[in-house]
Formats: C-alpha cells, structure tokens, sequence
C-alpha cells in the first residue's frame, strides 16, 4: 500500500494502489478525506488496485456523493481491471459514467 | 480486522474437515444393511454445506467439484440412481480430494494442475452416473442461454408475471466487519444461475465525511434466473442470514410479497419502486397495485379489525407455493436443532484451555505455599481453611483437565477406512473390531497417536493376517480379524491393536538381530525381550518389502513418537495365533498426583498412580552385603538409592525407607531419605538442554519455590530392572553423568 499527494492547481490528486478491501478501507477513507480538504477537483488513481470488495466500492460511491454535494469534480484518472468489473457486476458504471476516463 | 476473514476461514476449514468424516463415516456404512436414506441424507447435507460455505470464500475449484457431487447425490436422493458399493466407492474418493482441496486451502496454497486434473477426473466419472452423461450447469454457463422458466399452467391472479427470483438483500451494519463480503455471495449465486439484473441500493450510504468505512451501508435488489429450488438460493445466504436483511420471492410470487418488501425495506416506496421496475420483477401496473393494496391494508389496521395474520392471508388466497413454506420450515426446524445442538456443544479455542490449565495449574502451585505458610504458623483456622482450598483447587484441576479430554471412539472410527482400503488393496478380508471407543484422554494425545497407531494397523494388515488361503489351511476363519481395544489401566490409557494372524517368527527376529549386531551371540533372551527387538532402529523382518510397510522405517519411529508422549510400547505375540501390540500412554499431559520424597537436600516427585507401597529399608545388616535387592514377601525386588543415582553427596541417614513404584508389570524400590507425602505437581517440562538426561521426566515447583525434579518411573524401572537381568547394554553408566 502505498500514496502520493500532489496538491497542484487546485487539483488533489490520490493515488490508490494495493488492497481496496475492508482491512485497508479506513486507511484510504483518511487518506481521501484530507485530499477533501484541499480545494479543487479529485483526481483518483485506481490503476494500482489490486483487490476491491463491497467496502472498497462503498467508499468510492461515498467518495462521489461527497464530491457531488460539494460541488467539485471526480474524476478517475486510471482503473484496475478489477475495479471496472466490480463496477460493471454492480451496475456502477453509469453511477460513475462522469467520473470514468472517457474511453473506459 | 485481518483476522476476522482469517477466522472465518478457519471455521470453514475445521466444519469442512468434520464434514467430511461425517460424510466418510456415512459412506462407510452404506451397504452395510441399515437404512441408507439417512445416510444419504447425512452425506448430500454435508457435500451441500461445503460448496455453499465454500461459495463465500470465492473457492471456485472446491464449488466446482463438489457441484459435480452434489449433483449426482440429488438424483441419488431423488431415487433415481442407486447407491450400490461401486458408487459409495467412487464417492469416498470424491470425499479424499474434498478434504485435498480443503487441505489445500487450510496451507494457504493454489490448486495446483495435479490437483485440478483428479478433480476433473472424478467429475468426469461422477458425471458418468448422470442421464445421458452431460455435466450439469456450472458457473452460470447455461448451454440455451437464460433459461426460460416455464410459465405456470394458469396464471394466479393476484401474482406477477415475473419468471425470475426475485432478490433483495441489505447488509446489516456489522456485515463487512465479520469479513463476509456481499458481492462474493451475489457471485456465489452465479454458479447455478445468472443474476438477469441488478440493482446497488445506495440511499443509505452516506458522504464520505460521514462515512464509517467498516459499516455496511448498501443493499442490492436483484433478478436471478435459476432452476435451483429455493432451498438452495436460501443457502447460499446461509453464512450472513444473521447480518443481513435477505428476501426472496419466487418466480411467479404473489404481489403480497412485494408490498411486504416494501413495507420492510427502509427506503422510499417511490424508490424501491424504480429498483424493480428496473430489475423487471415488477411491471408498471404490478408496482402500482403492491403499493395501492399496502395503504389500504394500512387503513385496515387502524380500524377496529385485528389485521389479518400475513400467513393465513396468503393461506387463503392460495398465494404462497407449496415449496416456498415448506423451505420456511425447513430452515425453522433446522434453526431449532442447530440452537439445541449450541447448546450441548460449545466450540472453544485450544488454546484458551492450555491457557485455563496453565492457571489452574499456578494455582496449586500457590496453593501449596499458602497451605505451607499456614502449617508453619500453627494457626489451627488457617490450617483448615488452606486445606478446603486445596480440597476445591484439586476439583477445579479435574474438572479442567476432564474439558481437554476425548473420547477415542473418533480416532478409532478413522481405522475403518484404513482398514477397508488396505484390505482391498492386498486381496484379504478383514473384519476391524473396535472396543472401548469410550475411553477418554487428553486431546494433544488423541492428536498424535495418529500416526503411530496408523503405522502399526498397517502392519497388522500387512504382514499380521495371512491370506484367506494361508488362513484356510492353518483352519483359521478365512476372515482376519483386527481389534482396537483402549481402556484404563492405573493412570494410564492402554491402546492395543491385536489381529489374529501369523504372530512373530521368533528363531527370525533373533537371527536377524544377531546379524544386525544388535544381540550378541548366545545372550539369552526372554520372549518379551526378543519381540521388543523389533522396535529397535533399522528392524524389519519382512521378507518382501510391500507397498504398505516393510522398509525397515517405522516400528522405531512408532516407539520414538510415543515415547514422546511420555507412553510405552510393547508387544506380545504367538505364533500361528496372532499379535498384540500394546500402547501405554499418560492420561493428560499437564498436571499429575505426584508423591514428594527426599534425598539428601534434593526433593523428588514420582508420579502418585505409579507409587504401590511404601516400606522401611531393611539395616544393612539384614541385607547381603552389597546387594541391590531385597526380600518383598517372598518376591525379589530390585532397588536403587536416589542418592547413588544422582551423585549426592552427604552421609546416608540412619533409616532409609524404600518406595516400592510399578510401571507395565515390573516392580522396582527407590531408597531415598525422607517421604513426603501426597503432592499436587504442575509438570514443567525440561528444556532441550536436557532432553538426553535418562530417568527424569520433568520438573516442578514446590510450594517454598524450590524445584524438584520428576521422576521417570518408566525409565527408572527399566533401568532397575536391566541392570538386575544384566541386561542394560547400553543404558548403564551414562546415567550418573547426565543427572
């Protein structure tokens, strides 16, 4: 597991590799919250994602309602395969239509 | 949080290996004359449990496998197919790779091709027993694409014309915390049909800023497509029922149904409502009547009418299918035995007991100081209210060592397929016996006799019983007869495993020991002493060297693991009769009666149970001068002075007195200085440092906190009783050194 932040431009950018499961869930939701706290859109970093399970998709639909009542721009930079098939077997893809990079 | 998945595994390993040996020991007795429709019920259940628990752990290989099983025992149980021996046969094979893969999954490792190729291949064989020999569906992979439910003969009004399940699931808030993970189960039933639509209810998530990570906020609605009944898709929710809101409503379902969905689910009706007109379980004109006959029931309930009972409404109106309530009992019933069943059995962890044991086990050790303490000051009171705590602490001690004890009975029933398959293998006929499968001992025991007692049931049967035809012509019964025999004998368990077969060729033992050099020539040697030679290292007089046994390894081993366990070995056997190998072992490891003597400023402990009498040495001049024997009522006993055994040094007192042990029939004496008296002994085992020093077994702690050493009669009897027969070879001198 590990994280960058780049706060630049009004853009926080995090990067999510490893896990994205319920052992690793609180970890990343500390880590998404304070790049919430800077201004500007999120960029997400999923191309390093390893493993998602139910946690790991609650958080990012959480992620996006927080972005959404805020106001401010999701976008997913890069997704693992395994995200856009979570995605896909729960029928998010449209959820995160905005957000997804625009060829995926 | 880590280890909350690990444990759940865990649990699926342990229910999944116990399974299994239910589901061997069912199919063992198949045949065997009683009823078998129990006994198939009994193996279907438990090759049902495994794949649905298996489902949750995203097990695929094991899924797969066990799908096959389970596919044909359906037909099996449905009368469709016999279960004759052949079948049985094949099935204890499906249940050897069962346990494989679950083996393989406790190790932490992939299926490996090997593996995955048995698997095929038993399934293959498996699906030969099916109609027509086409393998059922797996992984959702339909051969007509989405299966077209067929309509039923007359449309129930009040029903909807939906032919799929109808799902919906919401994930109580502990639900990902226990490590189950929802999207593994909506997977899981993807392996026997396909989720048509999906809905992620995400109203109740919140804004990250308010999000508890760990908590489960989602819910899904769901279409599923599948032929399986509803027993099935209940099962596969078994593992979360507890955490979970899970409905289901059945192809065709009464719109009843889904008003009381509506009326459970926490969301708005409106919303609920899209979900399924979305997953196309409801249509427009369904959607608006559920939620139209819900506010008019609603407005029932107000007025004066008690409202109708859910189930006879739909009773009456004939809205619930047949399978449908009798799945519901089902699951009552079973929810019933499984509350009696807790009830009775408590699953604890191992090492929470040892943990138990080592706390009773401090507490006789300050027991015994505060009993100590209480005798110097002559306190009359205290001296009595020590004693009752004693009294109660050696109670608590039973009773604690009684939680670690188990029956035997397990271990043996294992045998019956060793001893099946061995006898197949080698073309006899061998009836097992088993007696005294009651008996109780420590589970650590239980655990590693295993392997020895394996190794010598396989040698009875291998080289033990003769062939019918050598059996015929010797006018022996042309079936070998192998009995497990374990009972109690003085603080010990005895184990024996006897066959009546050709027993031990003597003059060949002897011979071949001469020309190993382990006997010298013209030694004379007892019976007993010549059979135990085979125990020694490197011994095998097997002239064939067999699949089974006969390389030379093992009867040496079987003696070491034992003896490991503080246990002895010995065999008995006559020729053209049979064989009787006879296993000693220590009840409980832990905590022993001991009986506290004394030599010179030393204290020793000899085992309580293993102490006959206690008698005054005779002076010396009463006994031939330099003799190490005595006069016991007209029996010779042997004795040694503790204090010549461990070097102290010091003037011998006036009066010695002797401790008369017993161990396996032999008797020795132990001249010491002082008796003690009875003795509550923690046993401590001795480092590794320590491991070679011969006739000590362990240590303790003494009330004033000295330590005193444990005798090891077993040891120190032989020691006694070889020196006596000037047969101690090996054994003399190197124990002075060590002590």
């Amino acid at each position: 597991m590990n994280e960058s932040e780049q706060p630049c431009l009004a853009i926080s950018r995090v990067a999510i590799a490893g896990e994205m499961t319920i052992f690793t869930a609180r970890d990343w939701r500390d880590r998404l919250l304070a790049a919430m706290e800077a201004p500007g859109d999120v960029e997400l970093d999923l191309g390093m994602v390893s493993e998602v399970d139910a946690a790991g998709i609650q958080l990012l639909v959480s992620l996006a309602l927080e972005a959404r009542e805020m106001g401010r721009a999701l976008r997913l930079v890069a997704v693992a395969e395994r995200i856009t098939e979570a995605f896909e077997f729960c029928r998010l893809t449209d959820f995160f239509r905005e957000a997804l990079p625009a060829q995926a | 949080m880590s280890t909350n998945m690990d444990d759940a595994l865990q649990t699926f390993i342990v229910e999944s290996r116990e399974l299994l040996q239910m589901m061997e020991a069912s199919l063992l007795e198949i045949g065997q004359g009683g009823d078998d429709t129990e006994n198939i019920n009994a193996i279907f259940r438990a090759a049902h449990t495994i794949k649905g628990s298996a489902g949750l752990f995203s097990l695929d290989a094991i899924v797969a496998f066990t799908h096959a099983a389970e596919s044909v025992l359906d037909r099996v149980r449905a009368q469709q197919i016999a279960m004759d021996r052949a079948l049985a046969r094949l099935f204890l094979d499906v249940c050897d790779q069962m346990g494989a893969l679950v083996e393989r999954v406790a190790s932490g490792q992939e299926v490996n091709s090997a593996l995955q190729a048995r698997s095929d291949e038993l399934a293959c064989q498996l699906n030969h027993h099916l109609d027509g020999g086409t393998p059922p569906p797996i992984d959702g992979d339909w051969p007509d694409g989405v299966p077209v439910q067929a309509a039923p003969a007359a449309r129930v009004p009040g029903c909807v014309t939906s032919g799929l399940w109808h799902i919906s699931l919401r994930g109580g808030p502990d639900l990902l915390r226990f490590g189950l993970d929802p999207l593994s189960i909506l997977r899981y039933l993807g392996t026997f049909g396909q989720i048509v639509s999906l809905e992620m209810v995400l109203a109740a998530i919140p804004r990250l800023t308010q999000l508890d990570p760990e908590t489960c906020y989602m819910g899904f609605e769901l279409s599923f497509a599948s032929k399986a009944d509803a027993q099935t898709i209940e099962d596969a929710f078994a593992f979360v029922r507890d955490d979970c809101t899970v409905r289901l409503i059945p192809p065709y379902g009464p719109i009843a149904d889904y008003r009381a969905l509506f009326a459970d689910m926490p969301e708005d009706n409106l919303l609920l409502g899209q979900m399924l007109l979305r997953c196309g379980s409801l249509t427009q004109a369904e959607l608006a009547q559920a939620l139209v006959t819900q506010e008019w029931l609603a407005e029932a309930e107000v007025g004066e009418f008690p409202p109708p009972r859910l189930g006879e409404v739909l009773v009456d109106q004939q809205l619930v299918e047949q399978p449908v309530i009798d799945a519901a009992l089902e699951r009552q019933q079973q929810a019933r035995q499984a509350k009696g069943a807790e009830v009775s059995l408590i699953r604890v962890d191992a090492a929470k007991l040892d943990q138990l044991i080592n706390l009773v086990g401090e507490l006789i050790i300050a027991g015994a100081g505060a009993q100590l303490a209480a005798r110097r000051f002559k306190v009359p009171a205290l001296v009595e209210a020590t004693g009752v705590l004693s009294r109660l602490v050696e109670d608590v001690r039973d009773s604690a060592l009684t939680l670690r004890m188990v029956q035997i009975g397990a271990t043996f029933n294992r045998f019956r397929r060793v001893v099946r398959d061995v006898a197949t293998e080698l073309g006899k006929d061998i009836q097992l016996e088993i007696r005294g499968g009651d008996t109780e001992l420590d589970k650590t025991i239980v655990e590693k006799i295993g392997d020895p007692l394996t190794h010598i049931v396989r040698n009875a049967l291998d080289h033990g019983i003769e062939s019918a035809a050598d059996r015929v012509a010797r006018g022996k019964p042309a079936q070998g007869n192998l009995t497990l025999n374990a009972f109690h004998e003085s603080g010990s368990i005895v184990i024996e495993v006897s066959d009546d077969g050709g027993g031990l060729k003597k003059e060949r033992i002897l011979a071949k020991a001469t020309e190993r050099g382990l006997v010298a020539e013209g030694q004379n040697l007892s019976d007993k002493e010549i059979f135990n030679l085979v125990f020694e290292p490197g011994f095998s007089t097997a002239e064939q060297v067999s699949n089974l046994s006969g390389r030379g390894v093992g009867m040496d081993v079987v003696k070491r693991n034992i003896q490991a366990l503080r246990g002895t070995v010995d065999l008995e056997s006559r020729e053209g009769q049979g064989t009787t190998v006879r296993i000693r072992l220590p009840l409980t490891l832990a905590i022993i009666d001991g009986f506290l003597i004394g030599a010179g400023p030393s204290s020793y402990v000899v085992p309580l149970e293993q102490v006959v009498e206690c008698i005054e040495l005779p002076l010396a001049s009463q006994l031939a001068p330099g003799a190490s024997y005595l006069n016991l009522r007209g029996e010779v006993l042997p004795f040694i002075r503790l204090r010549d055994l461990f070097e102290i040094p010091g003037e011998r007192p006036r009066r010695e007195n002797v401790v008369v042990v017993q161990y396996a029939g032999e008797r020795a004496g132990l001249v010491v200085d002082q008796l003690f008296g009875e003795f509550q002994t923690v046993i401590k085992p001795l480092g590794k440092v320590f491991s070679h020093i011969r006739c000590i077994g362990g240590s303790t702690i003494l009330g004033s906190g000295e330590v005193a050493l444990i005798l090891d009669v077993p040891g120190l009897v032989r020691h006694v009783t070889a020196r006596e027969t000037g047969l101690s070879r090996s054994r003399q001198g190197s124990l002075a050194a060590t002590a």
